[in-house]
């Protein structure tokens, strides 16, 4: 998308549009050939108004000046094409996410284009939303628009595409007619199985079942994004959480940990009722947190041991004061124990991500976290540094860690867990044993209703 | 050495010196910049004026600098942890008048003075606090109000009049002593001022790199999300530091007092930025996340060893302030440079 659209240059290749030969790497070249993009992250200035984003860096006006009354009058032309009433004045800030959706379609669509790219463009959408951006999708191709839409869900995929092309690492796979595929099939050409087979099932010790409970949660929500979710852990086990974007995986992980506490419903830890409401109070309730971006996790200026121990200074403390002696000991014993490779003096912001990560984990264990959320802990990071997070991950369920594992990648799921979840709009949809197919789970999570 | 051996054969000695610079530059813990500068000035300054490094004149820098330090210990604080005080000059003129007019002029005794004096600087942290996380105003803003505020309370406090006022003050009360002696007096030849002075960079020193206060103001300065997850009380900590800093720009309000042997509300006016830019100068980002109390020292000394240089070398004052402020830029362009090339060399 990024490389047609010219914010990414690619190394190889060409591109032609109407048959003249686009050159690579400039968004500006791509739209005066007719492109238009609406990326997923939205790309809009909540502080301005509609005109002024649909117009962003390219307002009328002569020798500097804009003539907004022009603008405003101009923005209105996209607007009505996608049949968005709205007064162009109006602030993007108060738009809901659907409007700003809209708004950054009738921005692609403020210069002439002939080809739109959409990238999962309803994954902030709710069903009713996502219908009448179909609508608004088939009148354009009926005026001469050429559609590319990207995207996880293949209900809508199959609903409003003609030819369907599926992508895995970075490589075409097959392009199919969309009248000719259902979902199931769909899905396993998403899926891959000759990769399916490769990594070993993680067996479950059949044990861990009948060890007592220690995350309980019932009715546990925080509506509109996470609705009541009820959800049981036990010491040792892993349980995956496979989601699609916009699913409300970091979500539940997020109101787990306090970082948006709930609203509703209760939570249990061993028994008892807990009221989680920051990240302290869950940290002081014996859970750990990976989140899904890794920035959030380490602080780049301290070194290794300050970043280990940072959830637990009253452990390597005196009252107020450090003990700088047990900080090192401490952090040094986790540090090798879940092999980082480097001295613990050495500031974090120069390992590398995997390196990084194991740091933050290494934190998990010196709070002493009997359940740990981990948020995509592979993301962004290389296949070697993977592999160790997935062994790390199985030991510290073997040591009697509970270990909530949510991820986007359906084969982290399978073969890491002892129990698949399944999450779409904002709740748990389903959940599997690990020998469910990957088409199945891959169906629960595509659960928009088109 | 692997930096010799990655120097460029077509480089010749150009780039072999600047390697030797960059890796001057990058010894001392990353303060070697301000230091080498530092010495410079001294060195510089020694030469052009003959009246320059004399125990004297030494001793006149201590004494003249002592209270920008004391606040700098309190804005190095804050600002590590990606803060900013802008009101410490002002809360130094509220404590010094408050602690005077209790004593001078209502004639309470001297403790009570001085505690109420520090009362009046915890208070100002305190409600800098409050605005910062409870009314989410940001840093900047919340203390460039209280700027000006305080200084309105401080001048409610005296009637805009010098402290003690001689047709108010009670029957022998002027300054206290303890605040007159620690301001004015020496022992042995150096400046009980300056002993403060050290007596507050020793304390703030400790908590930044001894307590987990300070730990925690480095990891909020950092990376505050990560230190929220992390489970640290990132307002309670904001609260403290305000507070810490409340309580220094007190004692630097005492200080300052004792010096001049009376307060007045509008004392110690443009400190505020004095202090921050020793901050700066002190090597302290000042987006938070690292920074020393030893760099501030060294930081406020080379504004104190620059202003006074230029007052002997009989610069005129509308130059210095141009030199003054120049120089500033130029030290922390100097460190931004430094940190490049400290990245470079790591990568």
């Amino acid at each position: 998308m990024k490389v047609i659209a010219g914010s990414v240059t690619p190394d190889t290749g060409q591109m032609t549009v109407g048959g003249v030969e686009v050159p690579f790497g400039s968004p500006e070249e791509a739209r005066s050939r007719g492109i238009g993009i609406v990326y997923q992250e939205l790309s809009l200035v909540p502080q301005l108004s509609i005109a002024e984003n649909v117009f962003l860096g390219r307002w009328h006006g002569p020798r500097g000046l804009v003539d907004w009354s022009a603008v405003n009058e101009a923005a209105r032309e996209p607007l009505r094409r996608i049949g968005f009433d709205v007064d162009p004045r109006r602030h993007v800030r108060d738009l809901g996410m659907a409007e700003r959706q809209l708004v950054e379609i009738a921005k692609a669509l403020s210069s002439e284009i002939r080809i739109l790219l959409l990238d999962e463009p309803t994954s902030a959408l709710s069903d009713r939303e996502a219908h009448r951006l179909f609508e608004i999708i088939r009148d354009l191709t009926r005026s001469g628009v050429a559609v590319v839409y990207v995207s996880h869900r293949l209900p809508e995929v199959l609903g409003i595409a003609r030819r369907v092309t599926v992508l895995r690492d970075g490589e075409k796979i097959e392009t199919v007619s969309a009248a000719e595929v259902d979902e199931g099939k769909l899905a396993r050409t998403m899926v891959g199985h000759a990769l399916a087979s490769e990594l070993e099932q993680a067996a479950t010790p059949a044990e861990t079942e009948e060890r007592p409970v220690i995350l309980r949660t019932e009715g546990l929500a925080r509506p509109p994004r996470l609705k009541p979710v009820d959800l049981e852990l036990r010491p040792g086990e892993i349980v995956g959480v496979f989601g699609l974007v916009g699913a409300g995986r970091t979500r539940l992980a997020r109101t787990l940990f306090g970082l948006e506490p709930a609203t509703e419903g209760t939570l249990e830890i061993d028994g008892r009722e807990r009221t989680i409401r920051s990240p302290a109070t869950a940290i002081a309730a014996g859970l750990g947190y990976l989140g899904e971006d890794r920035a959030m996790g380490v602080v780049p200026r301290l070194p290794v041991a300050a970043n280990i121990t940072l959830a637990s200074l009253g452990r390597v403390s005196v009252g107020p004061v450090l003990n700088f002696g047990r900080e090192n000991g401490v952090a040094a014993r986790y540090a090798k124990e879940l092999g980082i490779r480097t001295t613990i003096d050495r500031l974090a912001g120069t390992l590398s991500g995997g390196n990084q990560q194991k740091a933050v984990l290494a934190r998990w264990l010196c709070s002493n976290a009997r359940v740990l959320i981990l948020d995509d802990p592979t993301r962004g990071i290389d296949v070697g540094a993977k592999d160790e997070v997935f062994r790390l991950v199985r030991r510290l369920a073997e040591e009697g860690v509970a270990v909530l594992y949510l991820t986007s990648e359906i084969r982290e799921a399978r073969s890491l867990a002892g129990r698949v979840l399944v999450m779409a709009d904002g709740r748990i949809a389903a959940s599997f044993a690990p020998d469910a197919t990957e088409e199945e789970i891959m169906t629960a999570a595509g659960g928009v209703v088109v | 050495m692997s930096e010799a051996e990655t120097v460029q054969p077509g480089g010749g000695g150009l780039s072999r010196a600047r390697t030797l610079v960059a890796r001057l530059l990058t010894t001392a813990g990353g303060r070697g910049g301000a230091l080498i500068i530092l010495l410079a000035l001294v060195v510089a300054f020694s030469l052009a004026a003959d009246n320059f490094l004399t125990v004297d004149n030494l001793r006149n820098i201590l004494r003249q600098y002592s209270v920008p330090a004391i606040l700098a210990v309190g804005q190095t604080v804050v600002i590590v942890s990606a803060g900013i005080d802008l009101s410490v000059a002002s809360t130094a003129a509220l404590s010094g008048s408050v602690m005077g007019v209790m004593y001078a002029h209502e004639g309470y005794p001297e403790p009570v003075a001085l505690l109420m004096g520090l009362a009046a600087g915890f208070a100002v942290g305190a409600i800098n606090g409050f605005v910062i996380t409870k009314w989410r105003v940001p840093d900047f803003i919340a203390t460039l109000g209280a700027f000006t505020a305080v200084r309105g309370v401080a001048l409610l406090v005296t009637d805009g009049l010098p402290v003690p006022d001689y047709t108010k003050a009670q029957e022998g009360r002027t300054v206290p002593e303890t605040v007159t002696t620690l301001g004015a007096d020496s022992v042995f030849g150096i400046p009980l001022i300056a002993v403060v002075a050290g007596a507050c960079a020793l304390i703030g020193w400790f908590i930044l790199s001894r307590t987990t206060l300070g730990r925690s103001a480095y990891a909020i300065g950092g990376n505050r999300e990560a230190a929220r997850v992390s489970g640290i009380r990132v307002e309670r900590v904001k609260w403290s530091i305000y507070i810490f800093s409340g309580l220094m720009a007190a004692i630097a309000g005492f200080m300052l007092t004792g010096r001049q042997g009376s307060a007045n509300a509008l004392m110690g006016e443009g400190m505020e930025l004095q202090s921050i830019a020793a901050v700066v100068v002190g090597g302290t980002n000042l987006f938070g996340g690292e920074g020393t109390i030893g760099g501030t020292i060294i930081g406020v000394l080379i504004i104190g060893v620059l202003n006074n240089g230029l007052n002997i070398l009989g610069v005129a004052d509308f130059w210095q302030r141009v030199v003054n402020g120049s120089i500033i830029v130029a030290v922390v362009a100097l460190d931004q440079w430094r940190r490049r090339a400290a990245a470079a060399r790591e990568a």
